[in-house]
């Protein structure tokens, strides 16, 4: 990669976790899928599972049911970006969420309020369509729930 | 300096403020103190009437403040102005959030604290690459909760 080369891939990694923030919040899925993700993707969210949900196809179900009636807000910062050649980057994003459930749906543990935060450790890849997110875990600084009646 | 390199400059100085939240929120002071600061790096929070450094200093004292809590630092939008090839200013916008034990609270009694403010800084281009040469934390608002 030239140099001008990879500080427009660094801008189109950077935009790629923004549609990925953008459609997550907007419940985009076919955003979500055509933009975001590649088709093998794996998303690893330890609070909730242990297992990765992967290929595209897991995440997505289990995003999709886990969003259904919620609300959500999540905002990514300052994130590091390290191309492992022309075609990889391994990145991590500094982020905060904010989930609102309902009674009826709450979280895990019976709470129907969340704020989050943590990093996104992510590789990316660069596909024929653009660079893509082929892996992401999250992990926690603090997490706090309530139950809001 | 060509605009080439000045955005290059811009990009290495965003992802070395990254390093420097990354670094401090997972208390990695190895990572902090070869990644993100020069030696004579220098640290000033006019608030708590700090200005400690250089380096070794500066990090041994944010080493035993850090001891047993919980960080949270976020930037935003910084304003960077490459001032020099080796040289350069920025000021970044920031939240954070302090976690503190009971039994090892801020101020005598203090167990979280949400600040918002700026870090206003200068930065050195090293042969290692650019790093932080000195910080200074203003604040907007702080909020103060109590131990309960």
């Amino acid at each position: 990669m030239t140099e001008i080369e990879r500080l427009l891939a660094i801008e189109e990694i950077k935009q790629v976790k923004a549609k990925y923030f953008y459609a997550f919040d907007h419940k985009d899925w076919d955003m979500w899928r055509r933009e975001v993700w590649a088709p093998d993707g794996r998303l690893e969210v330890p609070e909730f599972r242990a297992e990765p949900f992967t290929p595209f196809e897991e995440v997505l179900r289990y995003a999709s049911e886990a969003a259904a009636d919620q609300v959500s807000v999540h905002h990514g910062h300052t994130p590091i970006i390290a191309f492992t050649s022309d075609t990889t980057a391994k990145v991590i994003w500094a982020m905060e969420d904010r989930l609102f459930r309902t009674k009826e749906h709450p979280l895990y543990d019976g709470s129907t309020w969340l704020h989050g935060w943590g990093h996104y450790h992510e590789t990316y890849i660069r596909l024929d369509v653009g660079w893509r997110i082929q892996s992401s875990r999250l992990t926690r600084l603090r997490v706090e729930m309530k139950k809001i009646l | 300096m060509s605009p080439l390199e000045r955005l290059a400059a811009i990009e290495e100085i965003k992802q070395l403020k990254a390093r420097y939240f990354y670094g401090y929120d997972h208390k990695d002071w190895d990572f902090w103190r070869n990644e993100v600061w020069a030696p004579d790096g220098r640290l000033e929070v006019p608030e708590a009437n700090l200005a400690i450094g250089p380096r070794e200093t500066m990090i041994d004292w944010v080493i035993a403040q850090a001891a047993d809590q919980v960080s949270i630092h976020h930037g935003h939008t910084p304003i960077i102005e490459i001032t020099s090839p080796t040289a350069a200013t920025g000021i970044w916008a920031m939240e954070d959030r302090i976690y503190r034990s009971k039994e090892h609270p801020l101020n005598g009694d203090t167990h979280l604290v949400i600040g918002f403010g700026h870090y206003h800084e200068t930065y050195v281009r090293l042969d290692v690459g650019w790093r932080i040469r000195s910080t200074r934390l203003t604040r907007l608002r702080t909020i103060y909760e109590k131990v309960l």
